[in-house]
């Protein structure tokens, strides 16, 4: 792709001059993405997810299986990569089935199916015996390394692969203090709280440049904007779109929600604007309006599958977590609680971290597949939530940047990912703020 | 599916023993006839090529059905089935078996040893055996042991040969996506029969040197004209073993008189002929093999074929 080339100009000497930076930031376009299917409607085009894979630079899933399935096994005489080999370790995490798609695998028939699905589909047809090792509903995988041991790229490069053979929509968790979506920008859409006006910059690398205003219009496909948790899932979240949500400071819907909804506590919400008319209440952290969606999901619907890329989930879900500080020990518990449906409602959770101790304990047991990058090393013994580890010995000491072990309690496999293309790269953090909140809160 | 071959029966490049063997030790099994305890029909009726040849088409895909992804691969895995049946079959004259070399370089990419290249178009009782008659000093072989050393060579040597030319290739061959431009969206890809490709592998370079090679080796079979005829033909014999022959061994045919004598005369005179096609299997063959050899290097370059050293092996998702 010559894309790198286009400005002429280096990422360095970009990044230096704030005019530059918010063309860069503003200017980068997806090939070809109009004609995809999100935007046609037109189920007969190529998804947004195949769109994204072409533009990343990255093969078709279809192909990739091909040649791992002709690679040969480290270990094994005779065997395929261990990706295709131990099924479980991977695949099974990433290729996401309901009842119907086993049945179109099983018959052959695979009407209705994105074309990319489709060639995962045909594949899956010659090896029943994958077919049974992969298991229906949603998945989730915590990753955890190292800063600088390529969490976010992996994490794009997942996206890319969910969005292209799975009818899914992924959610990322935006957050005021990180935007490692950016590269991303061209695909996104960028899910707001109705009524509140927001305005976007971007915080530079270096520490003596202002702020850039950025025009986010321009910056990601589209803008849109939801009421409340159960309709953004609803009537928002679009099929095979990449969204980037942001939390609604007014947590409308949040607490009634959480009420109706069975086997949970009500979880109380306060937004700015009624901590400012009542002197004893605190506002809740703005972020804790992320345990009431994911909890909507699971609870409300609807039925399609839905990726939550949570980005810093160690910070959300801490295991220190008391109730001391806004009940944040009874919101996990809560989500804890709900979890148990999240593989048969189609939810699934993509969390990264640091460590895999950051992530509270009660979570952890319930996600069933982790990812160590490199730079960390493997556990080989016992583990939280999932008794032995299979792995013998440690393997991910030694890994390269872009290098990850994927493993559940039953098998392994080592993975890697490309660096995202140059074009694509965005230095500073994008942050998205709602300048009434600091208005209510500093009245 | 190993890696490679391996073990003693090995002819591959990668072997590591890396010393000369003598004939008895080299391939065991090779000019014996078949092991023991193996199946051995005196009376086994004739190679049915024509039948290999139908079963060869039926396993390859039709690429008029649906579009090939990786038509080079295909394309490499046809020539290959051609050359393994040709084998099978048996050789109507030396020459016929030297041409036959001369394609078996191009389509395993050099990974045959170059001692391979003489010893089976040298050895007397090799000959015999791949051309099914008396040959040289050696007689005539059994029918059946004509067959079973046929088949010993295919297993031991061409298979792991052919094995390693598409693990080589495998990486370096184009995958044919144009189908999946966006721009071109829905539009059926023009069908790209790997039968129709005039290139093995439907690499040019590849082509290129396969052509060259060709006609250095038809030149010389067929003898020259004059002398300068043969020094003209030795400035091209550069260009087809890319400068991968001795300057030695390319000024020799000049300046041994006895050679030159043989090499310049059409006359269909048996010494001459026989010292032409031993000059061939001697020379030019393994450095067309490593000329070859060296045309797939760059080709691993761009490939870059690992072997994981760690359990779990280092599988792109990209």
């Amino acid at each position: 792709m010559s894309k790198t080339t286009e400005s002429g100009r280096s990422l360095l000497e970009e990044a230096r001059d704030p005019d530059l930076l918010r063309e860069r930031l503003e200017s980068r376009t997806a090939d070809n993405l109009e004609h995809t299917e999100q935007e046609t409607g037109d189920p007969r085009n190529h998804t947004l997810g195949e769109n994204l894979v072409r533009n990343l630079g990255m093969r078709r899933w279809g192909n990739v299986l091909k040649d791992l399935e002709a690679a040969d096994h480290p270990g094994i005489e005779g065997a395929s990569d261990p990706l295709i080999e131990h099924p479980r370790a991977f695949l099974d995490h990433l290729i996401k089935l309901t009842p119907l798609d086993k049945i179109r695998i099983e018959s052959g028939d695979h009407e209705g199916v994105s074309r990319e699905r489709r060639a995962v589909f045909s594949w899956l047809e010659e090896h029943p015996e994958i077919v049974q090792d992969m298991r229906l509903g949603g998945t989730d995988w915590f990753a955890y390394g190292p800063k600088g041991s390529g969490k976010s790229t992996m994490a794009i490069s997942m996206v890319a692969r969910d969005l292209e053979i799975n009818p899914t929509a992924v959610v990322w968790r935006g957050s005021s203090a990180r935007s490692e979506w950016l590269p991303l920008a061209p695909w996104a859409t960028v899910v707001l709280p109705q009524g509140l006006k927001y305005e976007a910059v971007l915080d530079p690398p270096a520490d003596d440049m202002d702020s850039i205003p950025i025009d986010l219009e321009r910056t990601v496909r589209k803008i849109v904007r939801y009421e409340d948790p159960i309709q953004l899932n609803h009537d928002v979240l679009e099929e095979g779109g990449f969204h980037v949500v942001y939390p609604d400071p007014r947590f409308r819907g949040c607490s009634e929600l959480t009420e109706r909804a069975d086997e949970i506590p009500e979880l109380e919400h306060v937004s700015a604007w009624e901590a400012a008319e009542d002197p004893d209440l605190e506002p809740t952290p703005m972020e804790f309006w992320w345990f009431a969606w994911a909890i909507s999901k699971i609870e409300y619907g609807p039925p399609m599958f839905v990726t939550w890329t949570c980005d810093e989930a160690g910070n959300l879900m801490p295991e220190h977590a008391s109730n001391e500080y806004h009940g944040h020990h009874r919101r996990i518990s809560a989500l804890r609680n709900k979890y148990v449906d999240a593989r048969r409602n189609n939810f699934s959770l993509n969390g990264i971290g640091h460590e895999l101790e950051d992530l509270h304990h009660l979570l952890r047991k319930k996600i069933r597949w982790r990812i160590t990058l490199n730079g960390m090393d493997n556990p080989t013994g016992q583990t939280v939530g999932m008794g032995e580890a299979p792995m013998p010995r440690n393997y991910t000491g030694d890994l390269q940047l872009g290098e990850a072990l994927s493993w559940n309690k039953q098998q392994f496999c080592q993975f890697s990912w490309s660096d995202t293309p140059e074009w694509l790269k965005v230095p500073g953090q994008l942050q998205i703020r709602f300048p009434e909140v600091q208005e209510v809160r500093s009245a | 599916m190993t890696e490679r071959g391996s073990g003693s029966t090995s002819t591959s490049r990668k072997d590591t023993s890396g010393s000369r063997r003598d004939e008895s030790e080299a391939w065991p099994g090779m000019w014996s006839a078949a092991r023991p305890g193996g199946e051995i029909q005196p009376d086994e009726p004739p190679v049915d090529a024509a039948r290999l040849r139908r079963q060869l088409e039926k396993a390859l895909p039709d690429a008029e059905e649906e579009p090939l992804v990786r038509p080079a691969m295909a394309q490499l895995v046809q020539d290959q089935g051609d050359l393994l049946i040709e084998l099978l079959e048996g050789f109507g004259d030396r020459r016929a078996l030297l041409e036959w070399e001369q394609r078996v370089v191009i389509h395993t990419l050099g990974q045959l040893e170059d001692e391979w290249y003489a010893e089976i178009a040298c050895n007397a009782a090799a000959i015999s055996r791949l051309l099914g008659r008396e040959w040289g000093p050696a007689d005539a072989p059994e029918p059946y042991t004509a067959r079973e050393t046929r088949r010993g060579l295919a297993a031991n040597s061409l298979l792991p040969a052919f094995h390693g030319a598409l693990k080589v290739f495998r990486w370096a061959a184009v995958e044919r996506t144009d189908h999946l431009d966006d721009e071109h969206e829905g539009e059926a890809p023009e069908p790209i029969t790997p039968e129709r490709q005039e290139y093995p592998g439907m690499r040019p370079e590849l082509g290129q040197l396969a052509e060259q090679q060709r006609r250095t080796l038809e030149s010389l079979l067929d003898g020259f004209d004059s002398e300068d005829e043969l020094l003209v033909w030795s400035q091209q014999l550069q260009g087809s073993t890319y400068a991968e022959i001795s300057a030695h061994a390319a000024a020799e045919p000049y300046f041994e008189r006895p050679l030159r004598q043989y090499l310049v005369r059409t006359e269909a005179d048996e010494r001459a002929r026989f010292v032409r096609r031993s000059w061939a299997a001697e020379f030019l063959l393994p450095a067309f093999n490593r000329a070859a050899d060296a045309l797939a290097d760059r080709a691993a370059e761009v490939t870059a074929e690992e072997v994981p050293e760690r359990s779990g092996g280092s599988s792109s998702i990209s």
